[in-house]
């Protein structure tokens, strides 16, 4: 199954990417980054919209624009060009809320056999991470890349 | 806004560099974000995987 998925710019180490979303609300930008944590080799994954006349970024809005698949498949490439450069890295993501969390989780399952050839997913549950599946809700999610060619 | 067209190098990636977004290399621009992960790191038991190894002792 090929994805659909927004153009997608970065910056040049490849950790700050940029998309806008297109829908009935208009054209939203959106960032994703990549936010070394305090252990090393691991990264935050977070995504939100971007206000370019303030500059400001919030990971809270829903935005409504009828093209959350488009978006969530632009983020999951935006971390396959970051695990790309890095192919060393960790990254761990959780949604700003429980209902995100749950639509990431979905979102990973729908792409599930797009992702299985280089991605491997950990769910994050209370003590700690297992192998992600998919009928499960999770805190969190941990991405590493597959030795495997990309 | 600038945008740099892939080169051959860049095949591998899908993104189009633009360097306008480097001013946001090395900002944490969702703090709590951060916070919330770097927490769950420290306290939760990782993926036998991602461990870090510890030598055996001799």
């Amino acid at each position: 199954m090929k994805l659909e998925k927004y153009t997608l710019t970065a910056s040049q180490k490849r950790t700050v990417f940029e998309f806008e979303s297109i829908g009935p609300k208009g054209a939203i930008p959106k960032i994703v980054v990549f936010q070394k944590m305090d252990t090393d080799k691991y990264f935050n994954l977070a995504f939100g919209d971007l206000n370019v006349e303030t500059g400001d970024f919030n990971d809270l809005a829903t935005s409504d624009n009828g093209d959350s698949e488009k978006v969530l498949a632009t983020v999951v490439q935006a971390l396959k060009d970051f695990l790309t450069a890095y192919p060393n890295a960790n990254v761990y993501a959780t949604g700003s809320n429980d209902i995100r969390t749950r639509l990431y989780r979905i979102g990973i399952s729908l792409y599930g056999e797009e992702t299985a050839e280089w991605l491997n997913i950990y769910g994050e549950n209370d003590s700690g991470f297992e192998p992600f599946g998919s009928g499960k809700d999770y805190l969190g999610f941990l991405f590493t890349k597959k030795s495997t060619k990309l | 806004m600038q945008k740099t067209s892939s080169t051959p190098t860049d095949r591998k990636f899908y993104s189009v560099v633009d360097p306008e977004l480097d001013k946001y290399e090395g900002v944490v621009l969702f703090p709590d974000k951060l916070a919330i992960a770097n927490e769950v790191l420290r306290t939760k038991e990782l993926p036998k995987a991602l461990r870090p190894k510890v030598p055996a002792e001799k």
